[in-house]
C-alpha cells in the first residue's frame, strides 16, 4: 500500500489511527493493532513479500532470544548473515549472475526490503555492541521492525530507540496532530507537486539524452537534483507525520542537503537515518578516523561503496557511491591547501558570499554525481556528460513532457522550497505558524488546493512511484 | 478544558466544511462542460420540481436523433433528454435511477441502440462522461463500478483526479454552471445538427436473424424495464432511425424478444422510415445520426406517440417556461449552424425573426442597425422570404430581388445577413454568406453578432 493512495488516506489511516487511539490506556493492545496494520500495509500490494518480512523478523527475533539463552555472540553474527543473506538473495543474486556472465533467476524484489532489514539488524548490532536488550515481546518486536509509516522507505529506526517507545504510554496533542497535518501536507506538496512534475522533464532527457540538446541536459541534470530532493524528503516528511499522528516522534531525515558547506556536511543533512547506520555499524567498527589518515579514506570508501550498493544492484551506483567517497577525500586532502589560499587572499570563510561558493561547489559535485545515479547504465550516464561536451544551447520545452503551465509552477514551487529551506536553516519552526488559527488555515488551505489543483496524480498517473521505494 | 475541547472541535469542523465548500467548488468549476452525458446529467438536478413529463434516455441518438423542441412547440410535452455517447444499458439504468429521484416523468423513452454493445467497458473518455454529471451518492458509486475496471473507480468517485489538470484551459463558461445559475435549468439536454455529412451511402438493410447482447447489456436491459414497471411508469422502447448495418439488426431483433417477455413493443424507426418521411439521406448528418431536420420528423412522431398517454400541454404554464427558453435557445444555436442561405432563410422564416441584408462591404453591422435603414435594406418576416429573395451572378456584381424587385446591386460576392429575434430583442446571427452560384450561397466565417454585445 503506497501512502499515497486513496485506501490508506480514506480507510486504512483513519481505521487505524481510530481503532489505536481508542485503546489509548492500553499500550499493548495499541501495539497489537499496529502490528497488525503494518503487516495488512505491507502485504496489500503482494501477500507473498509478507512472508519476507515475517522471515526478517522470525531471524532477528529468536537471533535475539538464543542469544539471551545461550549468551554466545556467534548466535548474533549468524542471524546477522542470515538477516543480510535475505538482502542479498532478493536485491543482489541477479547482480551477481549477470556480473559473472549468468541468466538471471526470476526473483521478485520486496518493496522497502532494504530498509527493514537494515532496521532489523540494528537490534542485532545493539545486542553485539551491549548497548541493547533482547525484546522478549513478540508483537513489540514484529512492530518494530515492520512499523507501516517506515517500513517502504525509512527513515531508519534504531532498536535502543524505537523499542523502549513501545511500552510508553503514547500522547497526541492538539498541537501535535496540527504539525503532523502540515508536515503531511507539505510533504505530499513536495512529492506530487514539485518531484512528479520536475520528472516530466527529467525522465525524457535521462532517458533519451540523445535527442536532447547540451543545454537541456544540463537542465535536466539541475532539476533532477530538486527532483531527488523533493521525493525522497517528501516521503520522510509523510513518514514522519503519520508516525507523530501515532505519538512517535521521529528525528528529521533531511535537514537542508544543498545548503550544506562540504559534500561531508551534505551526508550529514541527506538521508540522515542511513548515513548514521552506516557510520555506526561499518564506518566506526572498521576504525573510522582513528587510525591514521589513509586507513580513514579506505573506511570512507568502503562506506560509500556499500552505501552505492544498498541504493541498487548496479555498476552505476556503486560509481555513485565511489564519487561521493572521492568528493570527500578529496576534499580532506585538500583542506589546509584551501585553508591557506583563503588566508593568502584574506578571504573571510564566515562571509556569505564564500559559503554560497561552497554551496554551490556541493551542488555541482552532487548533481554531477546523480547522474549515474539516475542514468540507466554507465555508459548513458557517460553519453550525457557527452552532451554536455557537445554543447548547445536549443531549449525545446515541448520536446519534454513539460508545459507552459508545468514550468511557471516548478517556477514558484522551487523558490518557495528553497525559501523554506533557507527559513528552516536558521531556525524557523514551523510551529511559528501554527499559532495562530487563521495562519493555519491559511497555510492547509494554500497546501492543500494546490496539491489538489497542481498536483501530479490522475489517470494514467502512480501516486505510488516514490524513487527511494524502490530500494 | 472542556471548553478547549469544544472549542476545538468547532474549529475542527469549520475547517472540513470549508475544504468540502472548497472542493465542491473546484469540482464545479474543472468538471468539464460537456453536453454529451455531463451536462445532461448536471443540468437534470436544476430542472423545476415536477416539471419532466418524458423522460428520454440513451445514447448519442436518444440525444441527437429526437428533437425535443418539436415535441414543445407541436405537442407542448416536456421533455428531457438524459444521455451520453455510446452510452451502455448499465450507465442508462443508473441514469434512469438518478432521474427518478428528482423527478416523476410520466413516460420514459429508450433508445435501445446500446444492444449492439460488445465491450466489458466503454472507453474511458465514456467512462467519464456517463458517471461524472452525477452527484456523489451510493447509485453513482455503483454506476462507477459497473461502468469501468476497479483500478479508475478511486478517480471516477473523487472525480477532481480526472479533471484537476483543466486549471489551465478553464474560460468565462466554466464559471457559469452552478446551481443558483437559473438558466442552467433551460438545459433540456437535446442539440441541433445542420448538414448531411455521412460518408458511406445511408442504406437500411433488413435481417431476421437474432443476436443475444452481452448477458452485461441484457442484465441491465432487463433492469430498465423492471424499473419501469416498479414505478408503474409507461416505457417506449424505440431504436431511431440510423444507417442500419445489417449486423446490427439481429440485435435489435433480440431486443425485441426480452421486450416481448415484458409485454413491451420495441418501435425499430428504421424500418418506419416512410411513415416517418425520411427516405432520402438528407435528413442524416452521418451513419449514426440524423441531423435537426430528421430529428425534427422523428420528435413529430414521437409526439404523436406520446399523445396516447394523455399527457398535459404545458405551452403557456408559466412553471414551464424554461422549455420555451429551450425552445429559443436551440433555433438560435440551429440558425448559427446553417451553411446554405436557402435553409438559413427557411429557418427564418420559421422562427418568425426579422432580417436585416447589407452588401458584402458593409463590416459594421452592430445592434444599432436599425436605426440606420438607409443604409441597408430591413425585411420583416411576413411573406414567403425563400421564394422572393433572389440572387444572381452577373459580370458587374450580385444582384439582390426581393418580390420581384431589384434592391440591392455590388461588385462584392457576398452579403451580410442578420437575424433578428423580436421575441429577446436582439440579433441572433450574423452571417456573410457568398455567391456559388446564381442560385446558391454559402456561408463564411463572419464573427457572430454576439461577440458586439
Amino acid at each position: 500500500m503506497s501512502m499515497m493512495s486513496l485506501t490508506f488516506l480514506t480507510a486504512f489511516l483513519p481505521a487505524v489511527f481510530l481503532l489505536y487511539w481508542a485503546f489509548r490506556k492500553q499500550i499493548s493492545v495499541q501495539n497489537c493493532i499496529l502490528m497488525i496494520g503494518s503487516l495488512v500495509f505491507y502485504g496489500w500490494a503482494d501477500w507473498r513479500t509478507l512472508m519476507i518480512l515475517i522471515a526478517c523478523i522470525v531471524i532477528t527475533y529468536v537471533g535475539g532470544l538464543l542469544y539471551e539463552s545461550s549468551g554466545s555472540q556467534t548466535v548474533l553474527k549468524v542471524s546477522l548473515v542470515l538477516n543480510f543473506l535475505i538482502l542479498i538473495y532478493f536485491k543482489y543474486t541477479n547482480f551477481i549472475l549477470a556480473t559473472i556472465g549468468m541468466a538471471p533467476l526470476e526473483i521478485i524484489l520486496p518493496a522497502g526490503v532494504s530498509f527493514y532489514v537494515f532496521q532489523s539488524s540494528t537490534y542485532l548490532f545493539a545486542l553485539l555492541q551491549g548497548s541493547g536488550t533482547v525484546e522478549h515481546n513478540p508483537v513489540n518486536y514484529a512492530l518494530f521492525v515492520s512499523f507501516f509509516p517506515v517500513i517502504m522507505s525509512g527513515p531508519i529506526q534504531r532498536s535502543n530507540t524505537f523499542l523502549p517507545r513501545l511500552k510508553n504510554q503514547k500522547h497526541l496533542s492538539y498541537e501535535q496532530f496540527e504539525k503532523a497535518i502540515l508536515l503531511f501536507l507539505w510533504g505530499v506538496f513536495l512529492k506530487l507537486v514539485i518531484a512528479d512534475r520536475l520528472a516530466l522533464f527529467t525522465d525524457p532527457v535521462f532517458d533519451a539524452f540523445e535527442e536532447y540538446s547540451g543545454l537541456m541536459t544540463l537542465t535536466g541534470m539541475v532539476l533532477y537534483s530538486f527532483q531527488i530532493y523533493a521525493d525522497f524528503s517528501g516521503y520522510s516528511l509523510m513518514a514522519m507525520a503519520v508516525a507523530q499522528l501515532f505519538g512517535y516522534p521521529l528525528d528529521e531525515n533531511f535537514r537542508q542537503p544543498y545548503l550544506a558547506l562540504t559534500i561531508a556536511d551534505f551526508w550529514r543533512r541527506w538521508h540522515i537515518s542511513l548515513t548514521s547506520w552506516f557510520r555506526d555499524y561499518v564506518y566506526i567498527p572498521l576504525g573510522g578516523s582513528r587510525q591514521g589518515r589513509w586507513r580513514q579514506y579506505r573506511n570512507i570508501m568502503i562506506v560509500f561503496l556499500i552505501s552505492g550498493l544498498w541504493h541498487g544492484a548496479a555498476k552505476r551506483f556503486i560509481i555513485w557511491g565511489a564519487l561521493h567517497a572521492l568528493f570527500q577525500i578529496i576534499g580532506h586532502i585538500s583542506l589546509p591547501l584551501r585553508k591557506t589560499v583563503t588566508d593568502f587572499l584574506h578571504i573571510n570563510r564566515k562571509h556569505i558570499i564564500w559559503k554560497s561558493i561552497q554551496r554551490l561547489n556541493v551542488f555541482v559535485l552532487t548533481t554531477f554525481a546523480w547522474v549515474f545515479f539516475r542514468a540507466y547504465s554507465v555508459s548513458a550516464a557517460i553519453g550525457i556528460f557527452r552532451c554536455l561536451v557537445h554543447f548547445s544551447i536549443v531549449f525545446d520545452l515541448a520536446s519534454t513532457g513539460m508545459k507552459s503551465w508545468d514550468k511557471n509552477i516548478i517556477l514558484i514551487a522551487l523558490p518557495l522550497l528553497a525559501c523554506v529551506s533557507v527559513l528552516k536553516e536558521n531556525g524557523f519552526d514551523s510551529s511559528m505558524i501554527l499559532k495562530r488559527t487563521w495562519s493555519r488555515w491559511i497555510v492547509y488551505l494554500i497546501l492543500m488546493i494546490s496539491i489538489v489543483l497542481y498536483g501530479m496524480y490522475g489517470p494514467g498517473y502512480s501516486a505510488s512511484n516514490f524513487i527511494y521505494e524502490g530500494f | 478544558m472542556k471548553r478547549l475541547y469544544v472549542k476545538r472541535a468547532f474549529r475542527i469542523f469549520g475547517f472540513l466544511i470549508l475544504s468540502a465548500v472548497l472542493w465542491w467548488f473546484g469540482c464545479r468549476t474543472l468538471i468539464m462542460k460537456r453536453d454529451d452525458g455531463i451536462l445532461p446529467m448536471q443540468n437534470f438536478y436544476q430542472q423545476p420540481e415536477g416539471t419532466v413529463d418524458v423522460l428520454i434516455l440513451g445514447s448519442s441518438h436518444a440525444g441527437v436523433n429526437i428533437d425535443l423542441e418539436t415535441i414543445w412547440r407541436n405537442y407542448g410535452y416536456s421533455a428531457y433528454t438524459l444521455w451520453g455517447s455510446s452510452q451502455p444499458f448499465w450507465n442508462t439504468y443508473h441514469f434512469m435511477v438518478e432521474a427518478l429521484k428528482y423527478q416523476s416523468p410520466k413516460v420514459i423513452v429508450v433508445d435501445v441502440y446500446a444492444s449492439v454493445y460488445q465491450h466489458e467497458y466503454a472507453d474511458n473518455e465514456r467512462q467519464v462522461t456517463n458517471t461524472e454529471g452525477m452527484r456523489l451518492s451510493l447509485n453513482k458509486v455503483k454506476a462507477i463500478m459497473v461502468t469501468a475496471p476497479q483500478d479508475r473507480w478511486a478517480d471516477l468517485i473523487l472525480s477532481m483526479p480526472i479533471y484537476h489538470k483543466r486549471y489551465k484551459e478553464l474560460d468565462a463558461e466554466d464559471f457559469r454552471h452552478y446551481p443558483w445559475n437559473i438558466e442552467l435549468s433551460d438545459f433540456k439536454g437535446g442539440s441541433t445538427r445542420y448538414g448531411s455529412n455521412w460518408t458511406v451511402p445511408i442504406e437500411y438493410s433488413y435481417s431476421d436473424a437474432v443476436t443475444p447482447m452481452t448477458e452485461k447489456e441484457e442484465e441491465y436491459f432487463r433492469k430498465i424495464i423492471s424499473l419501469a414497471h416498479d414505478r408503474g411508469i409507461p416505457l417506449i422502447l424505440i431504436k431511431t432511425p440510423t444507417s442500419l448495418q445489417e449486423e446490427q439488426q439481429p440485435y435489435y431483433n433480440y431486443v425485441k424478444q426480452v421486450a416481448a417477455e415484458y409485454d413491451e413493443p420495441v418501435y425499430i424507426l428504421n424500418e418506419m422510415t416512410d411513415i416517418l418521411g425520411l427516405e432520402t439521406p438528407d435528413f442524416s448528418i452521418d451513419n449514426s445520426h440524423l441531423n435537426t431536420q430528421g430529428a425534427r420528423k422523428v420528435g413529430n412522431w414521437l409526439g404523436g406517440m406520446l399523445a396516447k398517454y394523455d399527457l398535459t400541454d404545458h405551452r403557456g404554464d408559466e412553471r414551464y417556461v424554461s422549455w420555451e427558453h429551450f425552445c429559443r435557445n436551440s433555433s438560435h444555436t440551429y440558425l448559427t449552424q446553417i451553411t446554405e442561405l436557402k435553409d438559413w432563410l427557411a429557418e427564418v422564416e420559421r422562427d418568425g425573426y426579422g432580417l436585416v441584408i447589407a452588401p458584402g462591404a458593409a463590416t459594421d453591422i452592430t445592434p444599432d442597425v436599425q436605426d440606420r435603414l438607409g443604409q441597408y435594406v430591413y425585411v420583416s418576416t411576413e411573406g414567403d422570404l425563400c421564394g422572393s429573395l433572389v440572387t444572381v451572378s452577373q459580370n458587374d456584381g450580385i444582384v439582390l430581388w426581393l418580390n420581384g424587385d431589384e434592391v440591392f446591386r455590388t461588385r462584392e460576392k457576398g452579403w451580410f445577413f442578420a437575424a433578428y429575434d423580436p421575441a429577446v430583442g436582439e440579433f441572433v446571427d450574423y452571417a456573410m454568406f457568398e455567391s456559388v452560384n446564381d442560385s446558391w450561397m454559402q456561408r463564411k466565417e463572419a464573427p457572430n453578432l454576439l461577440d458586439y454585445e
